[in-house]
């Protein structure tokens, strides 16, 4: 969605799917607390942490948000705002979104269990160390989280409509 | 005379192209409000035109336009979703008074108010 109306849409949409994502990742760690093997991998599950990336071109994009905020591709000469300072169609990275990646992190925690069949020689198991009081909230924010986005997103609508009954 | 497009709508237009663009910093600071290294949007609009509408800045009240500047400083959630409401109801305002605008011209062309 390139069109100027709805980068507000895209930019806390992609924030909505950002914030679901860290639902289901905490959801998964929770669910697996207990798994000690998985097929085709050494060792238990792996915690699932989400790194957040800030949108692309931090430094500069106070600056391009103005030049690409009210781009029009001809229009009269006054009915441009100074808000958008050439025109010549560059192309530019407009996502104002958050990114995420997944990462995994190997945290064990260890526990004495000789007749577990995926205990060690010292008769130990290795158990992913989820931390259940760290997912649930992890949970409670990505939900207010998910919330203003959602806010936003109805804020826009409104403004959108009232711009329409002009 | 213009009548149209003249320095009262104009004026309302920057004023409304401002929010909305303020709209905007403000979806991407929320949507952003725990990426690590973010720094918030602002944009400033209203001093400036409080200055010029003292006739501090030599500049016409319909030639004050909304900017947009990076900050450092750290805002919570709260503050940012008071900003938006805020800016909600400017938008509505100003709109508000951009169609009284051309309510006003429409009854001067037919010569009675709008039923």
């Amino acid at each position: 969605m390139e069109n100027r109306l709805f980068s507000v849409f895209r930019t806390s949409g992609n924030a909505l799917a950002v914030q679901r994502r860290q639902i289901e990742l905490s959801s998964e760690n929770i669910a697996n607390a207990q798994t000690t093997r998985i097929e085709g991998q050494k060792g238990p599950y792996k915690i699932k942490r989400l790194v957040q990336e800030g949108p692309r071109q931090v430094e500069s994009f106070g600056r391009l948000m103005e030049r690409n905020s009210l781009e029009m591709n001809t229009t009269h000469e006054s009915h441009r705002s100074s808000n958008q300072v050439n025109n010549r169609g560059e192309s530019v990275n407009r996502d104002l979104s958050p990114r995420a990646t997944v990462v995994e992190q190997e945290k064990i925690r260890w526990e004495y269990d000789p007749t577990h069949p995926d205990s060690n020689e010292n008769g130990m198991v290795a158990y992913p160390d989820v931390d259940m009081v760290e997912e649930m909230t992890n949970i409670l924010s990505a939900n207010r989280l998910y919330e203003a986005n959602l806010t936003v997103i109805e804020a826009e609508k409104q403004n959108i409509r009232q711009a329409l009954s002009i | 005379m213009k009548l149209i497009d003249n320095k009262h709508s104009r004026m309302l237009a920057n004023a409304m192209d401002t929010y909305s663009l303020r709209t905007k910093a403000l979806a991407s600071n929320i949507a952003n409000i725990d990426t690590p290294g973010y720094r918030r949007l602002e944009v400033s609009f209203e001093e400036e035109m409080s200055r010029a509408l003292q006739g501090a800045t030599g500049k016409n009240m319909d030639e004050v336009h909304g900017k947009v500047a990076t900050s450092s400083q750290k805002k919570e959630l709260e503050d940012e979703m008071m900003e938006l409401a805020d800016t909600q109801i400017r938008t509505q305002i100003v709109t508000k008074e951009l169609r009284h605008h051309f309510t006003m011209l429409r009854s001067a062309i037919i010569g009675r108010p709008q039923g």
